[in-house]
């Protein structure tokens, strides 16, 4: 016992400085949010919120159709706090505010204390998301076990800090997979974690109740597998370990179905490389079939019972009025001005803009707290800036690139995959109800650590100096917008 | 070349903030005492006050600052009745008179004595004129509060808008105990209002001094290597 923790704390010892510092930035900003945002006023954070408890207390997931059993889509403690507090009314109406005087507090105690026990466990549904698969809301009845239910505000402040360590895990898969790509420069490390870090919108989802963030840190963590797996080669460790991020995403999300492309892609391009085949790795990539194919089996089988059908519909590919045109239609004009010929786009007016400048980079509350405009002008004539200097630089590094193709292959069918399947998703939905994009930043977030990359990527070009003075501004920048947003989300719901 | 680097962006990190967040945090605003009934946010229910009804506010959470009401009436287009005001609570009673020839207005303000420390009260409206009003009220889930509307003693199927407001505008700054106490409540006791302020003035140092530091740490390491 005594050897072990001697073990971890020399493992602890060996973690580098700026990862240790980056690790205090992010738990402090997380323990930040879980403040200036009252309970269940994320994006879906009640229902979320609502699976999670009904799970813990049943041991099983709530319906997405009316189960004609409990009290509703959420438990009669959530429901009773939420409406004690004004916390429905809140929610995403800028102009309201919670009731936030102690003697609101004080008498909802004595109100929840009255009430029996089942008022936990009555939130059958109709729950929303009971399409997801349980995963992330399994691993969120940790804290909710462990804390209790007596005191619901309570179990959602260290439900959301523990959900906010899968956060912390991000930043360090991103120092992780950024030391694969660049070796151990340090900078270029603390440039690309610190980026992911302290960009708000991660920040902030790392601090609520949503199965997103789970997403989040499986993707990263696959980005660092994928790149140990094509860089270093294949042994039974990495293909595993490879397999096992992807059948967590598959369980975790309808959305994490799209890895297992790219997680294809990443074994095949390995073997492509190198072809250094033996019992122990055709072993291996045998397992890794099998433990994606039952994370397949399981989430489509579970996902089948709460829905009605795969992940309540989302797992659907055939659609009426589906054509390939429409689709590519829509999607150009997702991205850029109607070309001569075209029809107009389906769905609202809504794109690039929305999804990868204001919901990617800081959207708070339920989307209705956000920066000046202007914040997201500077932000999108950055973004626009840094692809054109990121084209340029790969450009520039042709020759290391081309060496790399592999990597750079298995990179961009991450971002394809996931982009096709939201766009497909969105088009698909928007055929039935066109009011409703479907889409927002947080879905994107999955590609932080391919973000960041590219970012240490621009300033790995650079000379040193450049590129130090570079990632001075980039974490400048963060650091101001992740306070901002702080202080906007608190004065939003508390002033 | 790293301590300069680090430093120009400390410096700029600093000036930035000072120019965007001192102007922000210095403005005076309304300071809001609670809303526990916000404005409709699609359709205005009204709620139909006669000559002579009255419409009781109960579980209104009212203190120090409750100074200033504002509820919204539908007078239709004529000029409204005079109002009768009583705000009540455990130890606390509080009247005020709304005079008459007010017009449409989804923000009709009056002044409250409020009591001298938070309680949960009510807060009655009575139509002491001869002209039938409504009051704006309010049937969406959405926006509907936690207080129940009461008129002439039956409980009514939506609520009544209305904010409590503080007399004096004040800034953000000015009021940042204040602010980081409202969002105490929802944190467990351990998390004071103290603590918490304490977090804010972290947050504002560390995050920082955090990514800075680790910059220029990385940076060392990368030379000594």
């Amino acid at each position: 016992m005594r050897s072990a923790a001697a073990r971890v704390r020399r493992r602890l010892g060996g973690v580098p400085l700026p990862l240790r510092l980056l690790l205090a930035v992010a738990a402090l900003e997380l323990v930040c949010w879980v403040v200036v945002e009252p309970p269940w006023q994320a994006p879906d954070e009640p229902a979320h919120f609502a699976y999670a408890q009904h799970y813990a207390e049943i041991g099983d997931g709530p319906v997405r159709e009316f189960p004609k059993i409990g009290a509703g889509s959420e438990s009669t403690q959530q429901g009773s706090a939420e409406v004690w507090f004004n916390l429905r009314t809140t929610l995403g109406q800028a102009q309201a505010k919670p009731l936030w005087n102690e003697v609101d507090l004080e008498s909802w105690r004595k109100a929840e204390k009255a009430l029996p026990q089942s008022a936990r466990a009555d939130g059958y549904g109709p729950n929303a998301i009971a399409q997801n698969p349980p995963l992330y809301y399994i691993y969120e009845t940790l804290p909710y076990k462990l804390v209790g239910a007596e005191h619901i505000l309570t179990t959602v402040f260290w439900m959301r800090l523990w959900s906010g360590l899968l956060f912390l895990l991000t930043v360090t898969f991103t120092w992780l997979a950024a030391g694969e790509l660049f070796g151990r420069r340090r900078w270029l490390q603390t440039l690309a974690a610190g980026s992911v870090c302290l960009l708000p919108q991660v920040a902030y989802m790392g601090s609520v109740i949503n199965p997103d963030t789970a997403l989040i840190t499986i993707w990263t963590a696959f980005t660092w597998v994928a790149l140990r797996l094509v860089r270093r080669g294949p042994s039974w460790d990495r293909i595993l370990a490879l397999a096992l991020v992807v059948a967590l995403s598959v369980v975790t999300h309808g959305r994490g179905l799209s890895l297992v492309a790219p997680g294809a892609v990443a074994l095949a391009v390995t073997f492509l490389r190198r072809r250094q085949v033996d019992w122990k790795i055709g072993a291996a990539v045998a397992g890794a079939v099998v433990i994606v194919g039952l994370a397949l089996v399981w989430a489509f089988h579970i996902t089948t019972t709460t829905g009605g059908s795969a992940y309540g519909g989302e797992a659907r590919f055939v659609a009426g009025g589906f054509t390939p045109k429409g689709f590519l239609n829509y999607v150009w004009q997702f991205y850029f001005p109607r070309l001569p010929g075209m029809n107009v786009k389906i769905g609202p007016a809504y794109g690039f803009d929305q999804v990868f400048v204001y919901s990617f980079f800081g959207l708070f509350g339920s989307l209705e707290v956000a920066f000046p405009a202007w914040v997201y002008d500077w932000l999108h004539a950055a973004e626009l800036i840094g692809l054109v200097a990121l084209l340029v630089c790969l450009w520039v590094r042709r020759r290391a690139v081309l060496r790399s193709w592999d990597v750079l292959l298995v990179m961009l069918a991450t971002v394809v995959s996931l982009l096709f399947v939201l766009h497909f998703v969105a088009y698909r939905d928007m055929l039935g109800q066109p009011g409703d994009p479907v889409l927002v930043g947080r879905y994107v977030l999955p590609l932080i650590s391919l973000w960041a990359l590219a970012i240490a990527t621009i300033a790995s070009t650079l000379p040193r100096r450049f590129g130090l003075g570079l990632a001075a501004v980039v974490l400048a920048a963060g650091a101001l917008l992740q306070l901002t947003g702080l202080g906007l989300t608190l004065t939003r719901f508390y002033a | 070349m790293r301590r300069r680097s680090v430093l120009i962006a400390i410096g700029a990190f600093v000036a930035l903030a000072a120019i965007f967040w001192l102007p922000w945090a210095t403005k005076k605003r309304p300071v809001v005492a609670s809303i526990p009934v916000p404005p409709a946010q699609f359709t205005v229910t009204p709620a139909p006050l006669k000559p002579g009804q009255t419409a009781c506010m109960t579980q209104v959470t009212l203190d120090p600052l409750s100074q200033v009401a504002e509820i919204g009436v539908n007078t239709g287009k004529r000029p409204g009745p005079p109002l009768d005001v009583v705000a009540t609570g455990t130890g606390y009673r509080a009247t005020t008179h709304v005079p008459g020839g007010y017009t449409d207005t989804p923000a009709l303000r009056f002044f409250l004595t409020p009591p001298k420390h938070a309680l949960l009260g009510r807060i009655c409206i009575r139509n002491v004129g001869h002209a039938a009003i409504s009051l704006n009220g309010t049937s969406e889930f959405r926006t509907t509060g936690r207080p129940s509307l009461v008129i002439d003693k039956v409980v009514q199927p939506f609520d009544a808008q209305l904010k409590l407001y503080a007399r004096k505008d004040q800034s953000y700054l000015s009021r940042a105990g204040a602010i980081v106490g409202h969002a105490a409540i929802f944190t467990p006791a351990a998390l004071s209002k103290m603590v918490l302020l304490l977090l804010a003035l972290l947050a504002l140092a560390g995050i920082p001094a955090g990514v800075f530091g680790a910059l220029w740490l990385a940076a060392r390491a990368d030379d000594e290597a």
